[in-house]
């Protein structure tokens, strides 16, 4: 098992005749990903490494029954993209493209939302069930010397930290159910607490190892989320960029996001409220799989 | 984020046909007198800085000649005003005003929200902490948008009677339409003037919009929230604007450790392990970027620092970017220059596809530090703490 894919997910690649779009989506055939079609305007009739390319979301969906969508898309034309995608009855978008803005994520995952679908991103590397399939530029193309298979569910606020993760739980002989990268933007379509529940829910997911930062409120929701529901699986947090509160607020020192508006945004006061609720907190990779055992679960690799 | 001034804030909302009050900027008194009489002798003359609270700062000032806004031009050109040196000012038509409101929106979290209120003018935070039920604040769903009856809701609620209600639904439906286009953060309409012919004018305005990346060349007027930019940081926004391909972002700061460290999480976390190793960081970095010229002026940035005295070049786990096309230019600059590592550590850690060519560029500078395949960030961070240590002491003793 693993959270929202798997490798028999339908997936079709808005952007597929790009070059990113043809790069990872190869390197996600290869992993094992079911991409069923392409979808580029004005260049339908086409094939990319076998698979076919349709100048609508519609007669693709049509056609191959697809349920997920990947994006490729330029910033400039992600709107279109998306409201075609939301209308021909997409359940699950993975939007990799950087820039773009508050206003336009926040529509995004309003009509995500609205049409009982679901936004990964934007800004995201993507999402990975270990060994089954990869949606995204996650991973690249040796993924699996990076994510081992394994029971640790992985959800990273940073792409690149996402990797990281992985590596520092296979270094501590860990391996991961599924890793997903939710956008290092301001506003993304789902946000932290959202991915933690998931994780509750899979079965073959035992313990949950998060990527926090400062600047918006996804820690504080996960925070009154656990207050309520309680703990069910062990959760540690890495939390970073604890030296921002040595600089006035408003200053941008990372992604978007990184950026606090308010006390309750800082990583302390983050810190605080996880703990408070039985998140184990740690400030380095190699204190992660330390975690990990300190609190009894077992050193595991493979499915 | 990055706070727009007033003449680009209110130039975009004229051109939207929104009501903004004549004006114009000065950059020097004499262009202050031929303004205000141009605008009919009765102007405001503001210090064009990128912060609120400018009544405050004695920066905004009523005069009835040219004479008078030539002489208030002098007395503010040049200051330091909230931490922004004065190079302009702002002259602006006088409006008479009958009532002055409050409105805002920001996008703080999600949804957006619309805040109004019906005591506008200079001491909204008063308003805020005193009499919170004075201001109304309110969801807005970014589909729907924020249509005329909802925002005349909402100003009904705020205490306002019916006579004005309709109109002020009509504009702020309209500015919530011109937010949601302009890409903004937040738009502070404060005050908005209802005057005494009874039409509405949008006499303040201050805006904040996304990076640098949303705007055009001619936007001007930014400034990292705090202070304003160094020449270094104006250095990397204008590259940032003229060159595509991936953004960065660079903040002066004032340790000895220059860091071209990657992504915004592992930028994040290495800042964070240097402070905990006992170093400083010169500078922070986030950049996406893999295009050589853009690095290049990053790059040279950061070593520009007047205290950088060693470099940490540190990314997570490459999985998409090849890292020679990182490192390149890195090893281009640094020979550029004729920085010799074993003077100016350099550590390198940066692992995936492409290492074996950076390792390759490397090997052309003897001296650098490049780490162990799949080394944890924690030791290049951990080494290059130690070797600038290592060169204060040596220097000590020397």
């Amino acid at each position: 098992m693993s959270i929202l894919v798997d490798q028999n997910t339908k997936v079709i690649v808005q952007g597929l005749t790009g070059h990113q779009g043809r790069l990872h989506s190869e390197f996600s055939m290869k992993y094992g990903t079911n991409i069923v079609a392409g979808v580029t305007p004005g260049r339908g009739g086409e094939d990319v490494c076998g698979v076919p390319v349709y100048n609508t979301v519609h007669e693709a969906v049509k056609n191959h029954d697809a349920t997920a969508s990947v994006f490729y898309v330029p910033a400039k034309a992600v709107k279109a993209a998306f409201e075609e995608a939301i209308d021909a009855g997409i359940k699950l978008i993975v939007g990799t493209s950087e820039g773009i803005s508050r206003q336009k994520a926040a529509y995004f995952r309003a009509l995500a939302t609205q049409n009982n679908a679901r936004l990964i991103g934007f800004n995201t590397t993507g999402i990975l069930s270990a060994g089954k399939c990869k949606l995204g530029g996650i991973g690249g193309e040796d993924s699996d010397y990076i994510y081992v298979p394994g029971r640790i569910g992985v959800c990273s606020r940073s792409g690149g930290m996402g990797a990281e993760l992985a590596l520092a739980l296979k270094r501590g002989s860990y391996g991961v159910s599924t890793v997903v990268c939710m956008g290092g933007d301001w506003i993304v379509g789902t946000p932290m607490v959202e991915y933690v529940k998931l994780f509750e829910e899979d079965p073959d997911t035992d313990a949950i190892v998060l990527f926090c930062e400062p600047g918006t409120d996804n820690e504080s929701e996960l925070a009154d989320y656990l207050a309520q529901a309680g703990l069910k699986k062990p959760i540690v947090a890495l939390m970073a960029g604890s030296f921002q509160e040595n600089y006035p607020k408003g200053v941008s020192f990372g992604h978007a996001a990184a950026m606090i508006a308010k006390d309750s945004q800082t990583i302390s006061a983050k810190k605080e409220m996880l703990s408070a609720q039985g998140v184990e907190t740690v400030t380095s990779l190699i204190a992660i799989p330390k975690k990990l055992k300190a609190i009894g679960i077992e050193p595991h690799q493979g499915l | 984020m990055y706070r727009l001034t007033e003449n680009v804030t209110k130039a975009r909302l004229r051109d939207a046909g929104l009501p903004v009050p004549a004006g114009d900027v000065a950059h020097s008194p004499k262009e202050a007198a031929s303004l205000a009489e141009k605008l009919g002798n009765h102007v405001v003359v503001k210090a064009l800085i990128p912060t609120g609270r400018r009544g405050k700062a004695g920066a905004v000032k009523l005069v009835a000649t040219p004479d008078e806004a030539a002489q208030s031009a002098r007395d503010m050109l040049g200051q330091t005003i909230n931490g922004y040196i004065v190079e302009a000012v702002y002259v602006e038509q006088q409006i008479s005003i009958a009532t002055e409101l409050y409105l805002s929106f920001a996008v703080e979290q999600f949804p957006p929200q619309v805040l109004v209120s019906a005591e506008g003018g200079i001491d909204i935070e008063e308003t805020f902490r005193c009499n919170p039920e004075a201001v109304i604040k309110s969801d807005i769903d970014p589909v729907a948008g924020l249509s005329e009856a909802e925002a005349q809701k909402i100003w009904k609620q705020a205490g306002l009677g019916a006579d004005d209600v309709s109109a002020l639904g009509d504009i702020t439906s309209k500015l919530f339409t011109f937010y949601q286009e302009n890409d903004g953060i937040t738009l502070e309409i404060n005050p908005l003037v209802i005057d005494t012919d009874g039409k509405l004018s949008l006499v303040g305005a201050m805006a904040a919009v996304e990076d640098p990346m949303f705007l055009d060349a001619n936007s001007g007027g930014m400034a990292i929230a705090g202070r304003a930019l160094t020449p270094r940081e104006q250095k990397v926004v204008e590259a940032n604007i003229a060159m595509p391909g991936g953004m960065m972002r660079f903040t002066e700061l004032d340790g000895d450790i220059g860091m071209y460290v990657g992504g915004g999480g592992s930028s994040l976390l290495q800042h964070d392990l240097v402070l905990a190793a006992g170093g400083r960081p010169a500078n922070h970095t986030d950049s996406s970027t893999s295009v050589e010229e853009k690095i290049t002026v990053l790059v040279e940035a950061i070593l520009d620092h007047p205290q950088a005295k060693s470099l940490l070049v540190s990314w997570h786990f490459q999985q998409m970017g090849r890292i020679d096309k990182r490192v390149l230019p890195v090893v281009m600059v640094l020979k550029e220059r004729g920085i010799d590592p074993k003077k100016f550590p350099v550590v390198m850690h940066m692992f995936g596809p492409g290492e074996d060519e950076a390792r390759k560029v490397c090997k052309t500078l003897p001296g650098i530090h490049y780490l162990e395949h799949g080394t944890p960030l924690e030791e290049g961070v951990e080494l290059i703490v130690k070797l600038t240590r290592e060169l204060d002491q040596t220097r000590a003793s020397a």
